[in-house]
């Protein structure tokens, strides 16, 4: 019984956005066929843009861009936000930076970077390391900030070194508020991705939608935004599966498990 | 304040000032020098100056835009659409995660909904809203609504239902209402859940906003700045960028020190 309910709140969503859908499409109350087709017309479009292999090329564009991005923004993420959380003068001196980028929004460096970095790959997945690098960045910086001496102490008196017990002791102890940040980040990458190839396109899959858009093949616009959502969707439980298996450890991880 | 005492002797003094000197010196040097590079690089002929002018002639561009009765229409015609929109996502976001809070089924409803819109790119909806409503005011300001509701209905879901259920028992001893113990207990408790998800919903919004009007020119700060991308005017780009930027800023800036001015008990917790 517990299953059969666990399974219909998980089915339930989508069945009914999907009969909000059919109706919206069906009684024409946001507009004809045209700008708003039926979930039948839809899935015909996606199946003729797999079966042509339009959509699986811009798929692999975009989710190989966002990775990209999403890898980059981890390690910087990472890596400045640790020091800025461990040593005072690096703190000090890049704080005013970070808390200045952290609530601007990136989407008014897009020009800048478009300039900068040309209209191609480069541009897109600076924008989706833009948007995923300072949650990533403030939740290293916070997490390590707030390690137990302790810990620190018992690894110094088992002959560790400082810098050893960074990579041993600090990340560990802070990986589940960094996990946390990155979580927000993954969507960060995915929508800075998804816009630059809407902006300037050429490929992708925000270039689908943007192309539909000008050239009003709108079937192709709602299969290109439910194929980045699903996207999205996936690498976000993949996400939280691999958040489990790095938590395994912890107790937050085991009473979130129970 | 327990060391004040001694912080007087010329020696402590010494000593204080040697301590607290990076903590003056560092934030501003790493800035001087950050602005000092942007400056020096395209002069030098590091970058090129046509894709990264230098930090003075964009300032100096700033200032001209400041002067030009276009940018402040532009302006407006954001600034009036984001309110419209925010002001929206607040009425019927805050209401519905509170009530998510203290009513299970309405939870299970909901929070499916979320969770299948959540990663959906919303900037990009503006395309189809276009298509349903025409590029008018009502597509770009349910575009800046779609873009902030999400973080605020969570936030006061969090809020409502973490509530201590004894302040609920208390109220409703005492005979407060359903409706009463809403706006008296529920509605206070949530409230620093509620404000952080405003502060997120501020800077979500302010992206979809921008977004938005970059894929749907009109009158709008967005469309301001890209129409000056399309038009090569990268020294416009860069102090429209840097324009916005400090508008991102501020506005996260003035709504911690609002919030901190008027609701000083909640310190720490937005």
């Amino acid at each position: 019984m517990r299953t059969l309910a666990w399974i219909a709140l998980r089915v339930y969503p989508f069945a009914l956005l999907l009969l909000a859908w059919s109706l919206l499409s069906k009684y024409g109350i946001l507009g004809n066929q045209f700008v708003m087709p039926s979930p039948g017309r839809v899935w015909e479009t996606f199946k003729a843009l797999v079966h042509d292999g339009t959509l699986g090329a811009e798929t692999a564009t975009t989710l190989q861009r966002v990775l990209i991005a999403y890898a980059m923004a981890i390690v910087a993420g990472i890596v400045i936000g640790t020091l800025i959380g461990r040593l005072r003068y690096v703190r000090l001196a890049l704080r005013p930076i970070a808390s200045f980028l952290f609530p601007t929004p990136k989407v008014a460096l897009y020009p800048a970077m478009f300039i900068i970095f040309g209209l191609g790959s480069a541009s897109k997945i600076a924008f989706g390391f833009s948007e995923a690098l300072f949650p990533i960045l403030l939740a290293a910086a916070a997490g390590t900030s707030q390690i137990e001496p302790r810990l620190l102490w018992s690894a110094a008196a088992l002959g560790t070194p400082a810098r050893a017990a960074l990579v041993k002791v600090v990340i560990p102890a802070a990986l589940p508020a960094i996990l946390t940040g990155a979580r927000i980040g993954l969507v960060g990458a995915i929508i800075g991705v998804y816009m630059g190839e809407m902006i300037a396109g050429g490929d992708g899959l925000g270039h689908v939608m943007a192309d539909a858009y000008r050239t009003l093949h709108t079937a192709d616009m709602y299969a290109s935004i439910i194929t980045i959502s699903l996207i999205g969707f996936a690498l976000d439980r993949v996400f939280l599966l691999a958040r489990g298996w790095l938590l395994a450890w912890s107790a937050e991880e085991e009473a979130q498990a129970a | 304040m327990a060391q004040a005492p001694d912080a007087g002797t010329p020696a402590r003094l010494g000593s204080r000032l040697a301590a607290s000197a990076p903590a003056l010196v560092l934030p501003i040097l790493s800035v001087a020098i950050l602005l000092g590079l942007w400056q020096v690089a395209p002069r030098a002929g590091w970058v090129r100056a046509t894709s990264i002018p230098p930090f003075s002639e964009v300032m100096t561009q700033v200032w001209a835009l400041l002067g030009e009765p276009e940018f402040w229409t532009n302006l407006a015609g954001s600034a009036q659409r984001w309110a419209i929109g925010f002001a929206l996502a607040i009425i019927v976001g805050v209401p519905l995660g509170t009530m998510m809070g203290r009513w299970r089924p309405l939870y299970r409803l909901v929070d499916p909904l979320l969770v299948v819109g959540y990663p959906v790119p919303k900037a990009a909806l503006i395309l189809l809203f276009v298509l349903w409503w025409g590029a008018g005011n009502a597509s770009r300001i349910v575009i800046i609504v779609a873009g902030c509701l999400i973080p605020i209905v969570i936030s006061s879901y969090h809020g409502a239902h973490g509530i201590e259920p004894r302040l609920l028992w208390s109220a409703r001893g005492l005979g407060t209402g359903r409706v009463g113990s809403w706006f008296r207990v529920v509605l206070p408790a949530a409230l620093p859940q509620i404000l952080s998800g405003l502060r997120l919903g501020i800077a979500i919004s302010i992206f979809t906003l921008l977004a938005s009007e970059l894929l749907i020119r009109g009158i709008g700060i967005g469309s301001f700045m890209f129409t000056a991308l399309d038009n090569g005017q990268t020294l416009v780009v860069f102090a429209m960028a840097t324009i916005l930027a400090v508008i991102g800023f501020a506005l996260d800036f003035l709504y911690m020190r609002a919030v901190r001015r008027w609701l000083p008990w909640l310190e720490g917790d937005v």
